[in-house]
């Protein structure tokens, strides 16, 4: 039993390093989303796909392409939704401070930043293989854990999947393709 | 007769003494609050209940920001802070739930106006298209199953309320963060009274050793009624003792100096005493509180009471063969003018509008005839055996007739001399009637409040809109127009922010529309995605109008209670800019809404007073001369001529200094001429030049009047430092000019 714990110990040690060894951190990455996303009272899933900007240190763009075009800009001082080069809704940074964690936790998810993350989760399971990594993750704030449930990730070089759990009980699955470093 | 009077004023000490033992018991209210000295609002009662409830939650909080670059660091320094302040004063109060989901229910009757005009202008499709919009963002927290609310306008209307604060909940803590650095709001409740007679500032001296287990890199900011309360108390205690003991001290020496016995000593501070303790008892009756205002100024009465004494003693001394009955049966029509004009100034005080400056009316006037009456009933009684005569008191005594004499030329020229002086001064004078010159506190409190309020967005308690309709419908309409005016006030940054219900609860004829606008567009969605939904036609919600009580009794709306009068709503601002003000009281003129400005108000108010009581000062110069003319005819100029000059040379002085002129000054020149045509008629009543002894009285009687009230102008509070300047130049001038005046043609 106690040899047990001190194996589950050493590996939770040992994994996060491994995980953050195996990934790149470039400044910069751009890719493919596919998004199935399950919203109670919908009989199947939210199917969604485009691409995606993350920049580190200025936030994400996200490009929605199919079934019809939209875009949204995640930045620190705010976040816009727009249709056609015209805003739908958007949130001020300056007069809601939310703002801010969501940018951070958005960044932290689609370029694995594993600093940001365990500052605001607790890793619930990890693993690190020679064919990619997985993480589990659950939120430390009751703030944010009346949001978000659980986080699963997965990847390697970059993340591939990110599972998000809403505490509502929709379900985001987002899948990254062609993800690569952009200068 | 003089027994009746001794006996009847012993029968009046008992019950004092016995009302003091009561008071000192711990019988004796001090009010601290310096509001209580302003009159209540002139026209509006409404308006005094919104001050009583927005005075009634901040006079008991303090809060404390403890800031630090990074959220954690502030944490950890709030934490340390809490750890290291005593509790004795001061309990943490736990942050408001800020729970906003109990207004859930009602979620199909609040729309934000941006909100109206999307809904108004949508199409099915386009409603449509943006509920999926805002479902495939990869980050949409949704609040309540997508049926009931498929555009998401609930938690939009949410966000909208909460961007009126920075506060936000973070962990177990409030925090906001301001140009890169976090502060967690701390608030504590006031335990027992902040008013502090002992001159320790208890609360000031917790939170700073609270601030010296703060780590490196944090700091505090705190603020709060209680914690400018005390340093009022503290600094009132200061000038009441070095007033009082100053005074005090004053008296004893020259008493010594002239009667070197220790009978003439005793027996003036027992005069002292007996008004002291007169004027104590009388305002603790009428009043039932006392304020602590009233005392410093109260302290400050010794150096006039104690005038009677000294004048009756200077008597003895010059003249040993007069038994004392005889003497004093002399010197009471004199004393009793004295007292008289005396009083008279002093009720002055009592027809101005100010409860605070009738309690030091009713004190003074109390304490002089306490004073007076001990002479005259127990000094018969008392003062047996001789005042021997001193060197001290005879050589002043003889600079009477040493005096320069004045007569003719010289006399005209001096008076020309001195109007000059007086007209040069006066042209200075600039008025200003500011009301903040009645509270003087640190400035470090005041720039830590000022911080406190921009960062967590306190409104002002001085400035606010009072709204009225002749039902709750009406009312919150007419709110919903004038913050519609407000926000785009802020957009010209005249304020930051406001406060106001209708925000929270619209009109029940808005909820009316906004409910209709709700459910058509909620259906068009469902109707446009039907297929995609397992259940496409759930009921409409079905609400009833949300009302104030309602709100009120939700968790979000426990803050907002003070903004409710029953009959009327406040609006309240946060951080108005000074120069924006005649904007907003401009929107005072719309129908049932009107601009309360306590400060321009008060200030206004003691400018109309300050001219006014001006004006009456001749009135009054009049009844004071009509008064000494039914005792010295056609001399009676003689005693009026100095404290009129003095009065001149009074003001002149406040205009060479610089100082603003304020009702202050002019309430003094009332208290001048009372005191300054005593030591006239002193002198007019022993015209005589040989007849040192009024002039050894006046002499004694002015240095420490000089002394007391020359005190006050030391002190910190403005107003009171006004009455210190006038009164100290004043009866200094006076005493110097009386007996040019009062002696010009005597051999």
């Amino acid at each position: 039993m106690i040899a047990w714990v001190l194996a589950l110990a050493l590996g939770a040690d040992d994994t996060l390093p491994r995980i953050q060894q195996a990934l790149a951190h470039p400044a910069a990455i751009e890719g493919a989303f596919s998004q199935a996303k399950q919203v109670k009272g919908f009989k199947r899933p939210l199917v969604s796909s485009g691409t995606f900007l993350v920049k580190k240190d200025e936030g994400v763009r996200w490009v929605t392409t199919a079934p019809f075009a939209s875009e949204l800009q995640v930045r620190a001082k705010e976040i816009v939704s727009s249709q056609g080069g015209k805003v739908v809704f958007a949130l001020d940074g300056e007069k809601e401070p939310g703002v801010k964690v969501i940018t951070q936790l958005l960044f932290a998810f689609l370029s694995g930043d594993l600093k940001t993350l365990e500052a605001h989760f607790d890793v619930k399971a990890a693993k690190a293989e020679a064919e990619g990594w997985s993480l589990a993750l659950e939120p430390k704030a009751p703030a944010l854990a009346k949001v978000l449930s659980r986080v699963e990730l997965a990847g390697g070089e970059h993340v591939r999947a990110v599972t998000l759990f809403e505490a509502n009980g929709d379900l985001t699955k987002l899948t990254l393709t062609d993800t690569r470093s952009v200068p | 007769m003089s027994r009746a009077l001794t006996v009847g004023w012993s029968l009046v000490a008992v019950a004092l003494v016995a009302h003091q033992v009561h008071l000192w018991r711990g019988g004796l209210q001090v009010e601290t609050n310096l509001l209580a000295l302003l009159p209540a609002d002139e026209r509006d009662a409404a308006a005094d209940r919104a001050l009583g409830q927005l005075a009634e939650s901040a006079s008991r909080t303090v809060v404390a920001l403890v800031g630090a670059p990074t959220l954690d660091e502030a944490t950890t320094a709030a934490e340390a802070f809490l750890a290291a302040l005593p509790t004795e004063r001061l309990r943490l109060e736990p942050p408001p739930s800020g729970d906003l989901s109990a207004l859930a229910p009602w979620r199909d009757r609040l729309l934000t106006p941006e909100q109206r005009r999307r809904l108004a202008d949508g199409t099915r499709e386009s409603l449509a298209q943006l509920a999926l919009l805002q479902l495939q963002q990869p980050v949409a927290a949704r609040v309540g199953a997508f049926t009931e609310d498929p555009l998401q306008l609930f938690p939009e209307w949410l966000r909208e309320r909460a961007a009126a604060t920075r506060v936000r909940p973070v962990g177990r803590h409030l925090v906001v963060e301001d140009a890169g650095r976090h502060w967690v709001v701390l608030r504590f409740a006031l335990v027992g009274s902040a008013f502090a007679l002992d001159g320790v500032p208890a609360l000031q001296q917790a939170l700073e050793k609270a601030q010296a287990a703060l780590p490196p890199g944090a700091e505090v900011l705190t603020a709060g009624v209680p914690l400018f309360a005390e340093a009022a108390a503290v600094q009132a205690n200061t000038e009441m003792s070095t007033v009082g003991t100053g005074s005090l001290l004053a008296v004893l020496l020259v008493m010594f100096l002239a009667f070197r016995s220790p009978r003439p000593l005793l027996l003036v501070v027992l005069s002292v005493g007996m008004g002291l303790v007169a004027g104590l008892s009388a305002t603790a009756l009428v009043f039932g509180k006392v304020h602590l205002m009233t005392l410093v100024f109260g302290a400050g009465l010794v150096g006039v009471a104690e005038d009677y004494g000294i004048h009756y003693f200077a008597s003895r001394q010059a003249h040993p063969e007069k038994g004392v009955v005889a003497l004093l049966r002399e010197l009471r029509p004199g004393l009793f003018l004295a007292t008289l004009t005396s009083v008279a100034g002093y009720a002055m005080l009592a027809i101005t509008p100010m409860p605070g400056l009738r309690q030091v009316a009713l004190f003074s006037a109390a304490g002089l005839a306490g004073a007076f009456l001990t002479v005259l009933a127990w000094y018969p009684v008392l003062d047996r055996g001789p005042v021997p005569s001193t060197r001290f008191a005879s050589a002043w005594a003889g600079t009477r007739a040493r005096w320069p004499r004045l007569r003719g030329a010289k006399a005209a020229v001096t008076l020309v001399f001195l109007l000059g002086v007086v007209a040069l001064g006066v042209a200075r004078l600039r008025p200003d009637d500011d009301v903040r010159a009645l509270q003087a506190s640190p400035r470090a409190l005041v720039e830590s409040q000022r911080r406190v309020a921009a960062l967590v967005g306190l409104p002002s308690p001085a400035q606010f809109f009072l709204v009225r309709g002749k039902d709750e419908g009406e009312l919150l309409l007419r709110e919903a127009q004038l913050t519609g005016l407000l926000q785009s006030r802020m957009r010209e940054r005249a304020l930051a922010g406001y406060q106001a219900l209708s925000d929270w609860v619209p009109a029940a004829s808005q909820q009316q529309l906004d409910q209709a606008l709700f459910v058509s567009a909620r259906a068009e969605v469902l109707a446009a995605l039907a297929e995609d939904l397992e259940d496409a036609t759930p009921p409409p919600p079905s609400s009833t109008p949300l009302t104030v009580a309602k709100l009120l009794e939700t968790p979000a709306g426990e803050a907002l209670r003070p903004l409710w009068l029953g009959d009327a709503s406040v609006v309240l601002l946060v951080d108005p800019s000074k120069e924006a003000l005649p904007k907003l009281a401009a929107l005072g003129s719309m129908e049932g809404v009107r601009f309360v400005d306590r400060t321009a108000a008060m200030s206004s108010l003691l400018g109309r007073w300050r001219v006014g009581m001006s004006w009456l000062l001749g009135l009054g110069a009049a009844v004071v001369f009509a008064a000494l003319w039914w005792r010295f005819r056609a001399r009676a100029w003689r005693a009026l001529l100095p404290t009129v000059l003095a009065a001149g040379l009074a003001l002149a002085t406040v205009g060479f200094l610089g100082e603003p002129l304020s009702l202050f000054h002019v309430l003094a020149l009332w208290l001048l001429l009372g005191m300054g045509v005593d030591y006239g008629i002193f002198l007019l009543e022993h015209p005589s030049t040989a007849a040192g002894e009024a002039w050894l009285a006046v002499g004694l009687g002015a240095v420490s009047t000089l002394l007391s009230f020359g005190l006050l102008a030391t002190s910190t509070t403005p107003a009171i430092h006004a009455f210190g300047v006038t009164l100290g130049v004043g009866i200094a001038a006076v005493w110097a000019l009386s007996p040019l005046v009062v002696d010009a043609d005597a051999r």
